[in-house]
């Protein structure tokens, strides 16, 4: 495990960070800023992949922005959790309501939303 | 230091540690020979259940805002990862179209499952909201 990798990953994280407090301020919404970091995270890692490359470029840009930079910006995890418990990291008291229609909206949106950005990256690498 | 400020620390080092631990994974779980992604399904899931917990013990205390920063934005955020998800998806999509879309389900329905059971387990467990 490189250095930079894990630089960058950490960057990634704080990328990601910024984002998700600056959108909720201005929203409210908690997982707003998991939509953006996630699909535009797919859409970066997708056109980089999606490059004709020299072989050691691609096993470079593969090492420092899919497992570095884009690994540490987007999340699976927030998705999940925001899927299964909602405003649990900010509800005062209570326990977390499973909302079966809001859960597959989240988890199934996301998922068709992602594939899809990934393979518009991928064809924007393609024709680059 | 200021809060703001300890907030952006605490993310960047739980980033950083979050990055290698994923990193070590993908070097210590091998990718199928039927290229199944084993490594980013592992880190996905085991980081979604974990995620589950921390967001309950961590989540509601006033105190918690730069515990969770480090350990629920940085380290788990980082563990896991949507971007290779979703190219990997898509990469194996036209030779493998059923490893591209059992990968794809398996990580959705494990992940929410392992999210469910770290927060019920977290919620179940005494003192889950001191």
């Amino acid at each position: 495990v490189s250095v930079a990798v894990v630089v960058l990953g950490a960057l990634g994280a704080l990328a990601r960070a910024e984002i998700g407090w600056a959108l909720q301020r201005r929203t409210g919404a908690t997982r707003t800023g998991t939509w953006v970091v996630n699909l535009a995270g797919a859409t970066a890692l997708g056109a980089v992949l999606g490059l004709t490359l020299p072989d050691g470029i691609r096993a470079a840009a593969t090492d420092l922005l899919g497992v570095g930079f884009l690994g540490g910006f987007t999340t699976f995890s927030t998705w999940m959790v925001e899927a299964v418990a909602g405003d649990a990291a900010t509800a005062p008291t209570g326990p977390p309501r499973l909302q079966v229609r809001d859960l597959a909206a989240h988890v199934g949106g996301m998922l068709v939303a992602g594939l899809a950005a990934a393979a518009f990256g991928w064809w924007l690498g393609t024709v680059a | 230091v200021p809060e703001p400020l300890r907030r952006r620390l605490a993310v960047l080092a739980g980033g950083a540690v979050g990055t290698a631990l994923r990193a070590a994974v993908a070097v210590a779980v091998p990718v199928g020979t039927s290229g199944f992604p084993w490594p980013t399904l592992a880190v996905n899931v085991t980081g979604a259940a974990a995620l589950g917990i921390v967001v309950v013990r961590l989540g509601r205390r006033a105190s918690g805002t730069v515990v969770v920063a480090a350990v629920g934005i940085g380290v788990l955020g980082s563990y896991t990862t949507f971007a290779t998800f979703a190219v990997e998806v898509i990469q194996l999509w036209p030779h493998l179209p059923a490893t591209a879309v059992s990968y794809g389900l398996v990580s959705v329905v494990l992940g929410v499952a392992a999210a469910w059971a770290g927060v019920r387990l977290a919620e179940r467990r005494p003192g889950a909201t001191a």
